[in-house]
Order: C-alpha cells, then sequence, then structure tokens
C-alpha cells in the first residue's frame, strides 16, 4: 500500500517562496526525516531547493491533483543517489592487474556460481549462524551461591503474618539472585547444513556481480610488503574502501601486510571468503587463483 | 538452473522505496535491490515466536503458566513413574507371572566361502601347499590371524555367499581346493567347495577347545577335545552336515590328513620329533 501522506504545514513548504528562517526554527527531527542521512546540517538547509530541480513526473507517473510529500521527494532523491547501473550481461569479466590499473585479459565466470538465483533468506540464514558462532557467550549473573548474603534464617517461620523467608536472596525479592541468569558458558553455536551453507556463498557472490561490485585481478603478488605503495594501487583500482580482497589456497604475504593497516579492506584465503564479509564489504575482488579456488569449492556439476 | 523459484517477499524496504527502485531502475527486468546486511530477512512464514510461560496474563500463560492447581504436576520436578496408576495397584502387578526364560543364544559367527576366497587371492589366507605331505586343515586359527575373522564367540558357520550378488567374484576366477574345518556348514557352502576339490569337516568346540585352538600359548599341555553333548550329537555324526563323528568324514580326513580331525595327536609329535 502507498502512503503517499500530504505535507503536514501545506502553506509553509508548498509556497514557492518560503522563508528559511522558518525552516532554520525546525527542530532537527523534523529534517532528519526528511532529508538524506548523512548530510551535515548545514547543507540541509540548502537542499531544499534541489528536491525542485528533480523531475518526478517521469519517475512516477501521478495524477495532477497528488502532490509527494517532502520525506516521499527525499527519498526518491536518494534512490536516484543509490541506483545502481544494470546488472552485467555476460559472465565474461575483464581481468584488471594490480601494478597498472588496467585490463590484462578476461575470465569467464562460472554460471552455477555466479549467476545464481539471488535468495535472500538464504543469505539471511547463513549471516545469522555466522554471526551466532563467533558469540562469546560469556553473559554472566550471579547464582545463588555467588550472591552476598548469608544464609541465616531472615525471620521466624510462623507468627509474623509475613511470607517464610529462609535467606535474605530468593529471586522475588530486591537485591536477590537472577533465577535461570545466564551462567557465562552459553554456546550460541549450531550446526547449519553444509549445502545450505554453499548456497549462501553463491548468492552472495552472484548478488555482487549483479551490483558490479566485483573485479577480477590477475595476481595479488607485490614486490614489498609498504601499505603506501599498495594503497596508491588499489585508488587507482578504486578499492582502498571496503573491500574484500579472496586469493586463493594462500593468501600473498607480501599483500596480506601491505592491506592490514588499511581500514575498510580485508584480505583472505580463498577459503575465508564467507558470506558476511562479501555483503559486509561494498567490494569484492577476487585473483584467478581465488577463482580456481572457488569454482572447485561451489561449482555444481550439471548431470 | 532447474531451481525452484521462490518468492522473496521480506526484503525489508518500505513498498514505496522498492517501488521508487524499480523504477528508478535503467532496465524494468533487472528490479534488484543491492544485498545489503540491513534488507535481508527470512522468507514469511519461516520463523515463529518461542513460547514463552509466566510472563504476565495478556500472554495467556501467565501465573500459573498452564500448570493448573496445586498437585503433583504443578511441582518443579513433579511427575510419576511410568506405570503409575496413581495408587491402583497397576496392571504389570495385577497380571501373573509367567514363563521362563531361555538360555542365552550360543549362536555361531558367520563366514561366507566368497570372503575366503578373496583372502586367498589376495594373498592373505595361505593355503596349505597339496605338496606337503600329509594334507593340513585350515584351521580356525588361521583364519582368525589372516583376519578373516574378528572374534569367534561360541564358533563359525561357513555360508556360501550366493545370497549377496555384489560380493560375488567372477566366473572366471580360479580358486584352489581349500580343505576347512569349521563348527557347522551350509549346504550351499559344502558344494562350492567340494565342487573345486576341498574338503568341509565339521567338528565340536566347546569353550575349551575354542580357547586351546585359538590361544595354545595360554596353555601348556594342550587339552583333548571333549565329544558333543547328547543333545547336539546328532549332527555331527550326520554326514550330510559332513559332521566329523560320521564314518564317511572320518575314513576321508584319515586318507587326506592321516587324522579324523585338525586336533593333534600324540602319535604325531613323536612321529615328528623322531
Amino acid at each position: 500500500m502507498l502512503k503517499l501522506f500530504s505535507t503536514r504545514l501545506p502553506t509553509l513548504f508548498n509556497h514557492p517562496k518560503h522563508p528559511t528562517s522558518i525552516l532554520k526554527s525546525l527542530p532537527d527531527r523534523f529534517l532528519n526525516s526528511c532529508l538524506p542521512s548523512g548530510m551535515p546540517r548545514s547543507q540541509k538547509m540548502l537542499s531544499f531547493s534541489t528536491y525542485k530541480e528533480i523531475n518526478y513526473g517521469e519517475a512516477l507517473d501521478l495524477p495532477p491533483n497528488l502532490k509527494l510529500s517532502i520525506k516521499c521527494k527525499s527519498m526518491i532523491y536518494k534512490a536516484q543517489q543509490e541506483s545502481t547501473p544494470p546488472p552485467p550481461t555476460t559472465l565474461d569479466l575483464p581481468m584488471h592487474s594490480m601494478n597498472t590499473g588496467k585490463s590484462n585479459g578476461e575470465v569467464s565466470l562460472e554460471p552455477s556460481i555466479f549467476n545464481h538465483e539471488i535468495r535472500r533468506d538464504i543469505a539471511h540464514t547463513v549471516i545469522k549462524w555466522q554471526l551466532a558462532c563467533r558469540r562469546q557467550g560469556s553473559a554472566k549473573t550471579k547464582g545463588i551461591s555467588e550472591v552476598r548474603g548469608s544464609g541465616r534464617k531472615v525471620r521466624k517461620q510462623k507468627g509474623g503474618g509475613v511470607a517464610r523467608a529462609g535467606h535474605g536472596r530468593p529471586a522475588h525479592w530486591r537485591g536477590g539472585v537472577k533465577a535461570h541468569g545466564p551462567k557465562g558458558n552459553r554456546d550460541w553455536s549450531y550446526k547449519l547444513h553444509k549445502k545450505v551453507r554453499k548456497m549462501g556463498l553463491r548468492v552472495v557472490l552472484s548478488a555482487k556481480l549483479k551490483e558490479n561490485k566485483l573485479t577480477v585481478i590477475d595476481t595479488f603478488e607485490t614486490e614489498s610488503h609498504r601499505t603506501a605503495l599498495i594503497a596508491e594501487q588499489l585508488k587507482n583500482l578504486n578499492l582502498d574502501k571496503s573491500t574484500l580482497f579472496v586469493d586463493g589456497k594462500e593468501i600473498n604475504d607480501n599483500f596480506a601486510l601491505a592491506t592490514r593497516n588499511i581500514p575498510g579492506v580485508k584480505a583472505v584465503w580463498g577459503g575465508g571468503a564467507n558470506c558476511y564479509d562479501i555483503v559486509k564489504h561494498e567490494n569484492l575482488a577476487i585473483s584467478k587463483s581465488g577463482l580456481e579456488f572457488l569454482s572447485a569449492k561451489l561449482k555444481i556439476e550439471q548431470s | 538452473f532447474g531451481v525452484k523459484k521462490i518468492q522473496n517477499a521480506a526484503t525489508k524496504l518500505s513498498p514505496f522505496k522498492s517501488l521508487v527502485y524499480s523504477l528508478l531502475s535503467r532496465s524494468s527486468s533487472s528490479s534488484h535491490v543491492p544485498l545489503r546486511l540491513n534488507n535481508i530477512a527470512p522468507n514469511p512464514g519461516a520463523t515463529s515466536q518461542k513460547r514463552r510461560v509466566g510472563r504476565g496474563p495478556g500472554s495467556g500463560r501467565g501465573k500459573t503458566s498452564k500448570r493448573g492447581m496445586k498437585g503433583t504436576k504443578a511441582r518443579q520436578g513433579g511427575s510419576v513413574a511410568i506405570g503409575f496408576e496413581g495408587g491402583q495397584t497397576p496392571i504389570y502387578r495385577r497380571l501373573p507371572k509367567r514363563g521362563f526364560k531361555n538360555g542365552p543364544d550360543e549362536s555361531f559367527n558367520i563366514v561366507s566361502v566368497e570372503k575366503l576366497y578373496k583372502f586367498i587371492l589376495m594373498g592373505r589366507l595361505d593355503v596349505p601347499s597339496s605338496e606337503e605331505t600329509p594334507l593340513r586343515m585350515i584351521t580356525l586359527k588361521d583364519l582368525r590371524d589372516a583376519g578373516v575373522v574378528g572374534k569367534i564367540k561360541h564358533g563359525l558357520k561357513l555360508v556360501s555367499g550366493n545370497g549377496s550378488p555384489a560380493t560375488k567374484l567372477p566366473e572366471s576366477v580360479q580358486v584352489p581346493p581349500i580343505h576347512i574345518e569349521v563348527c557347522s556348514a551350509s549346504s550351499s557352502a559344502i558344494e562350492k567347495i567340494e565342487s573345486t576339490g576341498g574338503t568341509v569337516t565339521c567338528s565340536h568346540f566347546n569353550k575349551l577347545a575354542l580357547r586351546s585352538m585359538l590361544k595354545p600359548q595360554k596353555f601348556q599341555i594342550l587339552p583333548k577335545r571333549a565329544r558333543p553333548p547328547p543333545k547336539v550329537m546328532p549332527r555331527y555324526l550326520n554326514f550330510e552336515k559332513r559332521g566329523y563323528l560320521s564314518p564317511e568324514v572320518q575314513m576321508r580326513n584319515l586318507k587326506l590328513f592321516n587324522k579324523p580331525t585338525s586336533e593333534a595327536l600324540e602319535e604325531d609329535s613323536e612321529e615328528m620329533k623322531e
């Protein structure tokens, strides 16, 4: 159901010339709800004018008597900023080299891995399992033997007109024990079907390809372990922020050392590719040996 | 790919936002919302809330937490034993005892002729060569040492192995004649072995005889084998079952091996010494 709601103050906002002083007096939470998040407040004042530039008639076929609220307009504005380019039609990707930043050749990807149906529920299952397995489970409350207090009988068994009490820390008393509370040794891990885990990887890899966030690099071999040198190379490839690098059987030592200190960048061997990291990092860069490793692991052979 | 297409309804986007995404994407066929940590969810109907008891009247399971009022079942650890009928004499005490329990089943372990042949062809079981005079029988100890059988509890029965076609050897395989001593043998096993020119002897082993056969190192003097008890005697007198007490089997064994069973006789040892 679409909720196209009219604005709360039509005289203020539908009027073409609204004074900015009224805007300045508005509370932050109102502005935050309308405008794209992450914008500094100084910019939010000025951006009201940009909404007029957007042509809403093309995006939505609205009848002339309906008008969009500022929230709707901001959502459209946000969506336009984030709109994804169309997914690649072929499974042949260009292979880049790290030193030059240019394409070296072409690689054809396995359709069973990289053109898998996007099952978001499976991705959710696998990521939830991953995060549960890594839980420490160390939440602890004091048990009856640990909570401070003696075992002295607090008052007489009979004759008080009040409930009987043996010690001063029962669960329903103030300062009392937490009954059946966490004991500091809870294991949150559980087993998930191996085939589901593999399907999760296929789903997430094909999602990255669809969003054009997948790049193939020929090797991660670098001459030195210096971070500064690698950072430049990655910047040329637009892989310096929030990227996951997946190598083959072993991650190249120099590369691992060099990228260790770059925030948002993580370098793993082929088996370290997991759904959570792939979804968390915006970009995904796989080496050629990494592609071989993953295709050997995840390929579905059609009989 | 032949994968069943399932509708992924819950993407945690508001309907307006998903509509906007779909309209603003350049190609209408690709309505792909980017897969991020904040827009994945299980399919509707996949999850259900846990049942939590004793959390207020609004839940419908508060206060007594569906246990009713007092009584054994309402208590912690409160349950009755299986068969308890509230104090009334239970059925397993109302009815009389009946019958007796027969002694433990002393059945033989089984080994198939196909398995024997396989071990011989692999070289794991040594067949005593026909050039030695007198011939020697393959005993239970030989089978155990070769690993054909693991543990022999009360005896060993020889079985043909015709019933399991998977483990059957091809017919072109040539097998040497086998002379074997076991506790009992099925008729098809006897046929199989005697068709190649071998012999089967079925002897009786009680507990002591088995022990002296399989672990002779535990004895200073090997005890003589006992005769079978009367109940079991008929099968060892029967030639069809190749019983060692039947006259045909005894005559045959004396000709081939110079002794009726694998048991070493005192006369033999003296001759060997000389």
